[in-house]
């Protein structure tokens, strides 16, 4: 048996009794439901297709003990607050180590909105509809998928849910509109830890929200981040969905992101991938009624030994559906990205509009990119397209900026940052949230301290 | 649209042409695999001891490999101990000696098909080497392609009169062990064509190739292996065609191709194989290997493939570009009907510096078709400077079709430059109402509309080929116009 299969068995023996809920026969039944699938699959490895060019193995060598509760070190507010794209949010809910903070967190959501802590939900009615995307997960445990549907998620997710004690829990009624962005912070904050939390977001007809997701550490040691989330969109309801991921650069960050869009509504995704030493996206959209529309932007950002891997499926399930997808990628030092992009257009799904492209700039000798954009079509009457490529800083484009009196370093800073700054185009270039995130790119792009003086 | 539909269905249900069967006199051993079957073979073919034993090398290998699951194609086991692995048409004593020894049946089966065997060669220009089920039966031309220096003759003779040759280069393009189906070629192989164009000699005529299933229950495993030496240039055609039967035959053939430097090879396909009936029934399976090195530089190879035949395609032509500023090519049209699978592509391999690829691929799928464009392009670290163009379109028809797009890209050199590009449609009821109000009938319309999207890859093919190519997806595509 695996070390780390071993390892998580003893995680669960430790935990189970503590988890919130424990105790509810139809929890429990999950919870060994799903470790039992972890323990007959083992972590995802590269003869799977969908790993193929991504290892675990440092995590199967080397598998870390879930986070207490209660973190040794608690970071002050103020630490925390200091890492936040958005100091002043108005609702900002903390999450240290995959557990809920109330201490650190505030907020002046109308009565109605639930958002908070998922294991309150479960400790308070355990009966009520359980929170968890339990049932695609344990199908997939029982049975593989039928062809043609994305299949749910690794067996690595499932441990969220046999082991997962807490995660973020948003729930807006019918028609209610929230105009301030909501903040979720996760903060690893104890080194050689596992972190588990699991995100649940659901929007009924209707209602609107922008959600920022920030996730980073507060130390500098290993540590694992696996992110389960499942979000739900009523008829016409519209999310920005934000994503900013700038964990040390020993942290391990694995995301499963699942999303189901009902008619009309809107789900517009940005995923950015700034930072830890191996980092897997899986985002999964699927389109279920007509007229629903998903828009997907994203940015990885490798330096050093980092590995950024991100895995996107946009189902059209449903005629007349909409989806736009842009990954950009940039691979410096020896750093390793890997995209692979999905498209499934269903049987039935006809007058689908589907276009995905994938741009990669390659800065060093040791750098690599390994990219697949896919396209699955069963229905005829469909518009979809694809495209990716892998190149370098545009020579003419240089000269250009050198012809204006740049010098070197900050032309090629200044192309590079143009060539990221694409995935930010859905945010208002004059708002504090782009000027945090370009701060964010400014540190971590090659010569981009010269373009912070430019800026000022 | 319903009668445009009408159409198109009628364009896409034409019949088979080639699915007669020739009946000879013919030398065959009972079905299923074994060692002794390995030995038989061999000895049938006289062979040298060293080629049995890279055959019985290859068998066992064979053994402890699995068929492969990754492509998006589905069809029943093989069950290998039920394939005739050797039948060849029973041979006079020594063989023919001309032309005229040739069994004339087997010459009206090739008037028929329209290769041009005999006189209408000269007219044609095209040496041919034909190959009938599992032996190659006649190659025209030879002694004029002898006095330029060129070697074009059936693999079994290239094993006895240019051993060194064949030993030199048989299997160093694609080994044995590269996938199931190359281990099973490899050790029962029958026949096939050698090409060896010495240095500096531009051949003279286009030479060809004639695949041929024609007896019940075998497969054909043929080999053919073209070497073009420094600074020569060849150019090779290839078709096939076999006759209607409602068993699955099994057709797994290796292309070997060795550029070395400034050398050129243009390999052209059309694949005509018999695809089954409009139920999915009989058809070929072509599962074929095909693979290109160009070891010296300023090396090119070119794959030009027209596929419209066969129940299920598994094919990928690929290229290695070791040699410096080498170049590779891939230019396709798949098209699948009625109940069709094709999984192909092609593989560039970029490791010389400066190297370049084309990849322009083309899928059409009607009726029940289903298609998989399932490509890689590599660039390790040693190709500075290298740079790759993909393209891959997909046209469906009918609504019970399937189009999928696999690409991989993987690069390790910053100074690469990968583009790809795909798209899916369909005929959209815009471009057919123009194309009728200015006076075109559905047919022509659809018939216009699907050589526009294929012209990129038929301008690649010489002219008779591109003639036939454009005639053969007319009628593949017969009664699937809507």
């Amino acid at each position: 048996m695996s070390q780390a299969v071993t390892h998580f068995q003893g995680e669960f023996a430790r935990l189970a009794g503590s988890l919130p809920g424990a105790g509810h026969p139809v929890l429990d039944g999950l919870r060994a439901a799903a470790l039992a699938r972890f323990v007959r699959e083992g972590l995802p490895g590269i003869r799977q297709e969908d790993w193929k060019y991504t290892s675990l193995a440092s995590l199967e060598r080397r598998p870390l003990p879930v986070a207490a509760a209660d973190a040794p070190e608690m970071p002050t507010l103020s630490a925390v607050v200091a890492q936040a794209v958005l100091p002043d949010a108005v609702h900002r809910l903390v999450f240290v180590d995959g557990h809920f903070a109330p201490s650190l967190s505030r907020h002046t959501l109308p009565a109605g909105v639930r958002a908070g802590s998922l294991a309150n939900r479960l400790a308070d009615q355990p009966d009520g509809s359980l929170p968890f995307a339990v049932d695609r997960l344990l199908a997939a445990s029982a049975a593989p998928a039928p062809t043609g549907v994305p299949a749910a998620g690794s067996s690595l997710a499932v441990l969220n849910l046999a082991l997962g004690a807490d995660g973020f829990d948003l729930h807006i009624p019918a028609g209610v509109v929230i105009d301030a962005p909501i903040l979720v912070l996760f903060v690893s904050a104890s080194a050689e830890t596992t972190s588990l939390p699991t995100s649940h977001i659901r929007l009924d007809a209707g209602a609107r929200a922008t959600v920022i997701e920030q996730h980073f550490t507060l130390h500098e040691g290993a540590s694992l981040t696996s992110v389960v989330e499942r979000i739900t969109l009523a008829p016409a309801a519209d999310l920005h969905h934000i994503k900013v991921q700038h964990a040390n650069s020993k942290a391990q960050h694995v995301a499963d992101t699942e999303a189901t869009v009902a008619a009309n509504a809107q789900l517009h995704s940005l995923v950015l991938a700034l930072g830890g030493q191996l980092a897997r996206e899986d985002l999964r959209i699927t389109l279920a009624e007509s007229g629903a529309h998903a828009d997907l932007d994203g940015l990885y950002l490798a330096r050093g030994r980092m590995h950024l891997d991100h895995h996107t499926t946009v189902h059209h399930a449903s005629p007349t559906c909409t989806s736009a997808q842009d990954y950009r990628g940039i691979l410096d030092e020896a750093g390793r990205g890997v995209f692979n992009g999905r498209v499934i257009v269903a049987k039935d799904a006809q007058h689908t509009d589907a276009q995905q492209h994938n741009a990669n700039l390659l800065l060093s000798e040791n750098a690599e990119i390994d990219t697949k954009p896919q396209l699955e079509i069963f229905a005829d009457d469909v518009k979809c397209s694809h495209g990716a490529t892998i190149g370098q800083l545009d020579p003419a484009e240089l000269f250009y900026l050198r012809s204006r009196g740049l010098d070197e370093t900050a032309a090629r800073s200044l192309v590079t940052f143009a060539f990221a700054a694409r995935a930010l185009h859905r945010i208002d270039s004059l708002s504090p949230l782009f000027a945090a995130l370009r701060t964010l790119l400014f540190a971590r792009l090659p010569g981009g301290s010269a373009l912070e003086d430019l800026t000022r | 649209m319903s009668q445009a539909q009408s159409t198109l269905d009628e364009l896409i249900s034409k019949d088979y042409e080639h699915g007669f069967e020739t009946l000879l006199d013919m030398d065959v051993i009972p079905p299923g695999l074994s060692e002794d079957v390995v030995r038989v073979i061999s000895a049938k073919k006289n062979e040298p001891e060293w080629l049995l034993e890279w055959r019985l090398a290859a068998y066992r290998h064979w053994l402890t490999m699995t068929p492969p699951e990754w492509a998006s194609v589905h069809y029943p086991p093989i069950n290998y101990a039920d394939i005739i692995y050797y039948a060849a048409p029973k041979s006079q004593k020594d063989g023919p000696k001309s032309l005229d020894e040739v069994d004339p049946e087997l010459l009206k089966t090739y008037d028929k098909l329209g290769i041009p065997l005999h006189e209408r060669a000269i007219l044609a220009g095209i040496a041919v080497d034909a190959v009938f089920d599992s032996v190659s039966v006649a190659t025209t031309f030879k002694d004029k392609l002898a006095e330029v220096g060129i070697i074009f003759c059936s693999f079994s003779e290239a094993v006895h009169e240019h051993p060194d040759l064949v030993r030199q280069y048989l299997g160093s393009v694609v080994p044995v062990s590269d996938n199931y189906f190359t281990a099973l070629n490899s050790a029962v192989f029958s026949d096939g064509s050698f090409c060896y164009i010495p240095p500096g000699v531009r051949c003279p005529m286009e030479l060809s190739t004639y695949f041929r299933i024609n007896a019940k229950n075998t497969g054909q495993f043929e080999r053919t292996l073209i070497v073009a030496d420094a600074g020569a240039q060849v150019s090779y055609l290839e078709g096939c065609t076999a006759p209607m039967r409602d068993e699955n035959q099994l057709h797994a053939a290796v292309v070997e191709l060795v550029a070395m430097e400034k050398a050129t090879i243009k390999y052209s396909t059309v694949q005509n194989w018999y695809p089954g009936d409009k139920e999915g029934k009989g058809g070929i399976y072509n599962f074929v290997t095909k693979r290109g090195e160009c070891r010296g530089d300023h090396a090119k190879i070119s794959w030009t493939q027209v596929e419209t035949g066969s129940a299920i395609t598994w094919k990928y032509p690929s290229v290695v570009l070791k040699g410096d500023h080498s170049i590779g090519e891939f230019y396709s049209v798949a098209l699948t009907n009625h109940r069709q699978q094709a999984d192909t592509g092609t593989k560039m391999i970029h490791i010389g510096r400066h190297t370049r690829s084309t990849i322009v691929s083309k899928g059409i799928s009607a009726g029940r078709g289903q298609q998989a464009y399932r490509g890689l392009v590599r660039v390790a670290k040693s190709a500075v400077g290298a740079r790759n163009y993909t393209q891959c379109d997909s046209l469906l028809l009918g609504d019970q079709c399937q189009a999928h797009t696999f690409p991989y890209i993987e690069v390790k050199q910053p100074q690469a430059t990968v583009e790809h590009e795909a798209s899916t449609s369909r005929i959209s009821e815009d471009q057919l109402f123009f194309c009728r109000s200015r006076g075109l009938s559905p047919e022509d319309a659809v018939s216009m509309i699907v050589n526009g999207f294929c012209k990129e890859v038929f301008k690649e093919l010489p002219m008779e080929f591109a003639v036939e190519a454009q005639k053969l997806l007319g009628v593949s595509l017969e009664g699937s116009v809507g």
